[in-house]
C-alpha cells in the first residue's frame, strides 16, 4: 500500500469526522515516505480538529518547509494562529499565502478572512483596553496632579487613596502636599491624625499643615490632638504656614493650657475658634491671648508704628474669634491679617475700640462683624478707617450707629447686613452717593437680611452701585414690591432721565417715555427675595421682562396677553387695583424704554438666577414662565401651603 | 504658516502654527530650529494626535503660558475659567479611559498645561467620592496589598468614609464663598425653617 492509499482513506476518516482515526492514517502515510506537502498540510487540519494547535502549527510549518512557494502552509498558519488569537503572525501568513496566491476566487477567499483576523483583531484590543489599568502606566508626575486635583476639593480622599495599591501608597506618601489638609471628626480622630504624620514623617517636607477639628470630634480629644499635631515634625519645622480652625466648643481652660503648656507653633498663620470660650472674665481673656500673640510674635522687618510702640506685632494672615471680648484683639498689630471674623462678640461694642482693631490691620481683606447685645458706644472724634483692600464686608446686629463712618472700604465688593435695624439704607446712600469725597465701591453682591429699609432711599443708593450683580433681600414686608418695580424701572420710585444725573442719551426720548426711567443696577444677575412674605408676582414678572435681551422680546410680547390675563385676575382677588392698571399698557411700555436703552450704550443683563423661596403671594400661574427664562427656585414653607398655592 | 506634525504610526497632519504653538514642546521646536520639516511626534499615536488638534484649534485663542499677557489679569481670569469646566471642554475630554489617559499622557509629552489640567481634573472627579474598592475598580487596579495589611485597613476604612461626609457638611459655609453665585436648593427640601440670622 502506498502512502497514497493511506491519504485517500485518511481523507475518507477526516469527511466522517473520524479525527483520531484520520490521524492515524496519516501517520502511516508520512511514515511511509510521503514529503508531499498536502500531507503535512492535511495532518495539520487533522490536529486542528483535535485542538493540538502546537502540533498543527508544526505541520503546517513542515509544509512551507517543504514547499516555500505553494500558499497552503501559509494559509494553515494563518488559520491556526487566528485560531490561539495570535493576530499579527497571523496576519503576516496569509499575507504571505496571498502573495504566492494565483487563482483570483483564492485570493478574494483569502482576503475576506485578512479581514475577519483584522476585526477579531480590533475586538480583542478593545476587549483588553477595557480591562487593562491605564492609569497605571502613566509616569508618577502626572499621577501626582490627578491626586492633587482630587484631594483639593475633598481632603480625606487621600486615606482611600493610599490604601487602593502599593504603588499608591508610595505616590501619596511621596507627595507631603496630599496630606496637607486634615480634618478630624467623630471616628477616632487621634488615629487619623497619627496615620497621617507617620506617613509624612519620612519625607523633608511637612505634611499635615491644616488642621481642622470639626464639631464632632469629642471635647476630650481636643487639647490632645492639638498636643500631637503641635509636636509633629510638619508644626516643629516652622518652615511652613500652619492653620488651625476649631468649629467644637474649646473651653478657656484647654485654650490656656494649649497656649502656657503645649506651646504655639511659630509658624500659625490662620486661627479659627468658632465655638465656645463662654463667659470669661475680659481681664483673663486679655491675658490668654497676650500670651498667644507673644508666642507668635516675631521681632520681624515690618515696622510696628512710631506712634505705637507697645503694640505686640502678630503675623496671623486669618482670625476667626467667637464669644471672646475684643480685649482679646486690642493693642496687638496684625500687619498681614486678610481675614477676620468676630462672632458673637460679647461686651458692649465701642466705635473707639472698634477702629482701634482695625486701623492695626491694614491688609485686611475678608471682615465679618456679629454681635447681638443692643447699643454701640459711639465717639464722635474717632477718625474713619480707611481699609483699601477690603473686599468682603459682613456686619450682624443692632448697629445704632452707621458703621461706614467708621469704615470707609473704596474696594468694597461684597456687603452683607443682617439684623440691622432701620436706617441701614440710609448709612448705604450716605457712604455710596457721590458727594466727591469718596467714590462709590465697585460693589458686586449686596445681601440684605432681616433689615428693615425704606425703599426709596435703597433704590438711591442702589443708583450708586451700576455694579452690582448679585441682590439678595429677604425677611422683607410690603416695600419689597416698590423696590422691586425700582428695578424694573417702573413705579414711582425711579429717578426720571430728567433728574438722573450723568443720562444724557436718554433725554431725547425721556418725555416720550414718560413712565419708565434708568434701569437701576444694569449687571444684575442674580436675585434672591427669600422670605418676602408681602412680594406679589407681577412685580418679578416685570423686574425679569425689563432686563430680557431685545430679540427675545417679541417672543414676550406674543406670550404676554393669556399670561397678564391670569396674573390680572390672580391680582384682582387679592386687590392690586393699581397694579393692574400698569398692566394694561405694559407691552408699549416696554417697547418705548427698549429704543431709549438700545440707544444708550450697553443693554441690560438678563436675570439668570432668580429666587423666591417662601413669597406666599408670588402666584404659582407666573412660575412656569419664569422657568422658561432663567433659574429659578420657589420653595413654599410647608408642604400644606405648597398644595395649596399649586391649587392641587 | 502651516506646520506639518507625524505621529507616531507616520501619519502627516498639517495645522495652523498658532493651533501648534499651543504645545510647549512644537513651541520650543519652532523657536529653536524654525518650521522647515516635518515635526516627528514619536509617542502620539494619530487617533490621539488627532483630538490634540482638535482641542488646540477650540483654544487656539487663549492665551499662551510663554505670553507676556499670561501674568496679570490675563492669568487671573484663567484661573478663574479653570476652576469652572466649560461645556465644550466637558464634551471633548468626555470619552473612554483608554483615549482619556492616552490624551493625557499626549498633553504631558507635547506640555500642553490646559489639557493636562482638564484630563488630570476628568480623572480627579471621578475618584471623588468613591470608596477604595470604587476607585479600584474603577481604574481596575489590582489589590496588591498582604492580606496583614488588607486587615489592618480594614478598621480604619469604615471611619474614613463615614467622615467624608461630615467634613462635606462642616466645609459648607466658608469665608471664602465664591463671589456671585447663589445656591439654588435642591427640589427635596420641601420645609423650610427662618433663616438664622
Amino acid at each position: 500500500m502506498t502512502y497514497r492509499s493511506w491519504f485517500d482513506q485518511g481523507v475518507v476518516a477526516f469527511r466522517e469526522g473520524r479525527f483520531e482515526d484520520a490521524l492515524a492514517v496519516f501517520d502511516k502515510a508520512i511514515e511511509l515516505g510521503g514529503t508531499l506537502p498536502v500531507l503535512y498540510d492535511s495532518r495539520s487540519a487533522v490536529l486542528e480538529k483535535l485542538g493540538r494547535y502546537g502540533d498543527a502549527l508544526k505541520d503546517a510549518k513542515k509544509a512551507i518547509d517543504i514547499s516555500p512557494q505553494s500558499p497552503q502552509g501559509y494559509t494553515r498558519s494563518a488559520k491556526l494562529f487566528a485560531k490561539i488569537n495570535r493576530h499579527d503572525p497571523a496576519l503576516k501568513m496569509i499575507d504571505m499565502a496571498i502573495a504566492r496566491m494565483t487563482d483570483p476566487l483564492r485570493i478574494q477567499e483569502a482576503s475576506l478572512f485578512r479581514a475577519d483576523i483584522l476585526a477579531s483583531q480590533a475586538a480583542e484590543r478593545a476587549r483588553v483596553s477595557k480591562r487593562a489599568c491605564h492609569i497605571g502606566k502613566l509616569p508618577v508626575e502626572i499621577l501626582w496632579q490627578i491626586m492633587a486635583h482630587a484631594v483639593h476639593g475633598s481632603p480625606s480622599l487621600v486615606f482611600a487613596l493610599h490604601n487602593v495599591c502599593q504603588h499608591w501608597r508610595k505616590a501619596v506618601c511621596d507627595l507631603p502636599t496630599l496630606w496637607r489638609t486634615l480634618i478630624l471628626g467623630q471616628y477616632r480622630p487621634m488615629k487619623k491624625l497619627a496615620i497621617a504624620v507617620e506617613r509624612t514623617s519620612k519625607h523633608p517636607v511637612p505634611g499635615v499643615t491644616d488642621l481642622t477639628i470639626t464639631n464632632t470630634v469629642p471635647p476630650s480629644n481636643i487639647l490632645q490632638a492639638l498636643g500631637d499635631w503641635c509636636s509633629s515634625p510638619a508644626a516643629k519645622s516652622n518652615t511652613m504656614p500652619l492653620s488651625v480652625s476649631i468649629h467644637t466648643p474649646f473651653s478657656f481652660k484647654d485654650f490656656t493650657h494649649w497656649i502656657n503648656d503645649i506651646g504655639v507653633p511659630m509658624s500659625l498663620r490662620s486661627l479659627a475658634i468658632q465655638t465656645g470660650m463662654w463667659g470669661e472674665a475680659p481681664p483673663a481673656v486679655e491675658k490668654a491671648f497676650g500670651a498667644l500673640w507673644k508666642a507668635l510674635h516675631q521681632p520681624s522687618s515690618v515696622n510696628v508704628p512710631e506712634s505705637q510702640p507697645q503694640l505686640v506685632e502678630c503675623p496671623l494672615e486669618s482670625l476667626a474669634l467667637s464669644r471672646v471680648s475684643l480685649l482679646a484683639v486690642h493693642r496687638v498689630h496684625f500687619p498681614r491679617l486678610l481675614t477676620l471674623r468676630l462672632l458673637n462678640v460679647c461686651g458692649q461694642l465701642d466705635s473707639e475700640f472698634l477702629s482701634d482693631i482695625l486701623s492695626s490691620c491694614p491688609c485686611l481683606e475678608h471682615f465679618e462683624l456679629e454681635y447681638s447685645e443692643p447699643g454701640f458706644r459711639q465717639h464722635l472724634d474717632v477718625p474713619p478707617c480707611n481699609l483699601p483692600s477690603l473686599r468682603t464686608l459682613r456686619l450682624t446686629g443692632p448697629f445704632a450707629v452707621n458703621p461706614f463712618d467708621i469704615i470707609i472700604a473704596p474696594h468694597l465688593e461684597i456687603l452683607t447686613l443682617k439684623w440691622v435695624p432701620r436706617g441701614v439704607c440710609r448709612w448705604l446712600w450716605s457712604a455710596w452717593s457721590s458727594d466727591g469725597s469718596s467714590p462709590s465701591p465697585p460693589l458686586v453682591e449686596l445681601r440684605l437680611g432681616m433689615c428693615g429699609f425704606k425703599p426709596d432711599v435703597l433704590a438711591q443708593a442702589l443708583e450708586c452701585v451700576p455694579t452690582l450683580r448679585l441682590l439678595q433681600i429677604s425677611g422683607s414686608g410690603e416695600n419689597i414690591n416698590l423696590l422691586v418695580h425700582a428695578l424694573a424701572g417702573l413705579g414711582p420710585l425711579v429717578s426720571r432721565p430728567s433728574l438722573a444725573p450723568g443720562a444724557g442719551a436718554g433725554d431725547n426720548d425721556g418725555g416720550a417715555v414718560g413712565e419708565r426711567g434708568v434701569l437701576l443696577c444694569p449687571r444684575l444677575e442674580h436675585v434672591d427675595f427669600s422670605w418676602c412674605d408681602q412680594l406679589k408676582g407681577v412685580p418679578i414678572r416685570d423686574l425679569v421682562k425689563s432686563r430680557l435681551p431685545a430679540e427675545a422680546e417679541t417672543g414676550v410680547g406674543a406670550g404676554t396677553p393669556s399670561n397678564s390675563g391670569t396674573l390680572a385676575v390672580g391680582d384682582g382677588s387679592g386687590g392690586g387695583g393699581a397694579v393692574s392698571v400698569n398692566d394694561v399698557n405694559k407691552p408699549e411700555m416696554i417697547g418705548a424704554g427698549r429704543s431709549s436703552l438700545s440707544s444708550s450704550s450697553s443693554a441690560p443683563v438678563p436675570i439668570r438666577t432668580l429666587i423666591i423661596d417662601c413669597c406666599p403671594k408670588v402666584e404659582p400661574e407666573l412660575l412656569p414662565w419664569l422657568r422658561t427664562k432663567l433659574v429659578l427656585s420657589c420653595v413654599y414653607e410647608s408642604k400644606a401651603g405648597s398644595k395649596r398655592r399649586r391649587g392641587l | 504658516m502651516i506646520v506639518s506634525l507625524v505621529s507616531s504610526d507616520g501619519k502627516l497632519y498639517q495645522v495652523d502654527e498658532a493651533v501648534a504653538r499651543r504645545s510647549g514642546v512644537i513651541y520650543t521646536v519652532l523657536e529653536d530650529i524654525g518650521n522647515q520639516k516635518p515635526i516627528p511626534l514619536l509617542n502620539v499615536p494619530s487617533h490621539v494626535l488627532k483630538q490634540v488638534i482638535e482641542y488646540c484649534e477650540y483654544h487656539r485663542t487663549d492665551p499662551l503660558p510663554q505670553d507676556a499677557e499670561w501674568s496679570g489679569p490675563a492669568r487671573a481670569e484663567l484661573v478663574r475659567r479653570k476652576a469652572v469646566v466649560s461645556d465644550w471642554d466637558k464634551k471633548f475630554i468626555d470619552c473612554d479611559q483608554t483615549l482619556l489617559f492616552e490624551i493625557i499622557q499626549a498633553a504631558s509629552y507635547l506640555d500642553i498645561k490646559p489639557l493636562l489640567d482638564l484630563g488630570c481634573k476628568t480623572v480627579a472627579n471621578m475618584m471623588t467620592g468613591k470608596s477604595v474598592e470604587d476607585i479600584r475598580a474603577l481604574f481596575h487596579i489590582e489589590n496588591d496589598f498582604t492580606p496583614e495589611e488588607e486587615t489592618a485597613m480594614q478598621v480604619e476604612r469604615s471611619e474614613f468614609e463615614s467622615l467624608y461626609n461630615i467634613m462635606i457638611k462642616s466645609m459648607a459655609g466658608g469665608v471664602n464663598a465664591p463671589v456671585t453665585s447663589l445656591p439654588i436648593p435642591g427640589k427635596a427640601r420641601r420645609r423650610l425653617r427662618a433663616p438664622h440670622y
